[in-house]
């Protein structure tokens, strides 16, 4: 799985992640974790701001063709699905 | 404004209808699974996020990890939904065959379920300083 740029989702993930830690990780008080930290991994430019697509697209006005990687929590942005008693039965019954 | 929903036959999951815009500005009525553990905004499969022709969001990818502790990465993108009568801006989750919403989209509303077979779900829209 790559970006549009051609840059593997690790090699992303792994940019943003020295970044975070040598610009942003001070930046981030205990208040702050659930914000969304969005990450150029190419300029090294971030935004951080409550609303994920709002930041991002912050982001990529001031950095056009920016590669950009979401952080939360100190790490890369996670979702959670709790739901996956209905997707098995749904699959199996697909098949 | 009040969304109004169903418990299944079973009693197992609530749903809801919702209006969900495409990219091209036409709109579907989708029934989601009402997701009180999923974090995000909305996971609608990846075929009805292809017929919607929904804009991928500037991140692309997502890490998504489900309950029986499996994680894998999926497409991210956004689209507009009817809530509480006005179009709302979310990010949408391209995965799996049941369309979900989750606490993203739940945040600043009250969600209540009569939970029985057939059971009335309501999600009213909460103040602003709640």
């Amino acid at each position: 799985m790559t970006t549009p740029s051609g840059m593997s989702y690790e090699e992303r993930e792994r940019r943003a992640q020295v970044i975070y830690d040598s610009s942003i990780r001070h930046l981030i008080g205990p208040d702050d974790t659930r914000k969304f930290v969005k990450i150029d991994v190419l300029s090294g430019d971030y935004e951080i701001g409550e609303n994920s697509i709002e930041t991002g697209h912050k982001l990529r006005e001031r950095r056009p063709g920016s590669v950009i990687s979401t952080f939360q929590n100190h790490g890369p942005r996670v979702i959670k699905i709790r739901s996956p008693r209905r997707i098995t039965r749904l699959s199996k019954t697909q098949k | 404004m009040m969304h109004y929903g169903s418990v299944n036959g079973d009693g197992e999951e609530c749903s809801v209808r919702l209006t969900v815009q495409g990219g091209d500005g036409h709109t579907e009525r989708i029934s989601f699974i009402i997701d009180t553990g999923a974090t995000g905004s909305m996971v609608l499969p990846p075929e009805i996020v292809d017929r919607l022709s929904l804009s991928p969001s500037v991140d692309e990818y997502v890490q998504v990890t489900q309950a029986d502790g499996s994680s894998d990465r999926h497409g991210l993108y956004v689209a507009h939904v009817m809530w509480h009568g006005r179009l709302k801006q979310v990010e949408v989750v391209a995965f799996g065959p049941a369309p979900l919403i989750g606490m993203g989209l739940l945040q600043g509303s009250n969600l209540s379920v009569d939970a029985i077979p057939g059971g009335l779900v309501t999600i009213t829209e909460l103040p602003a300083s709640s």
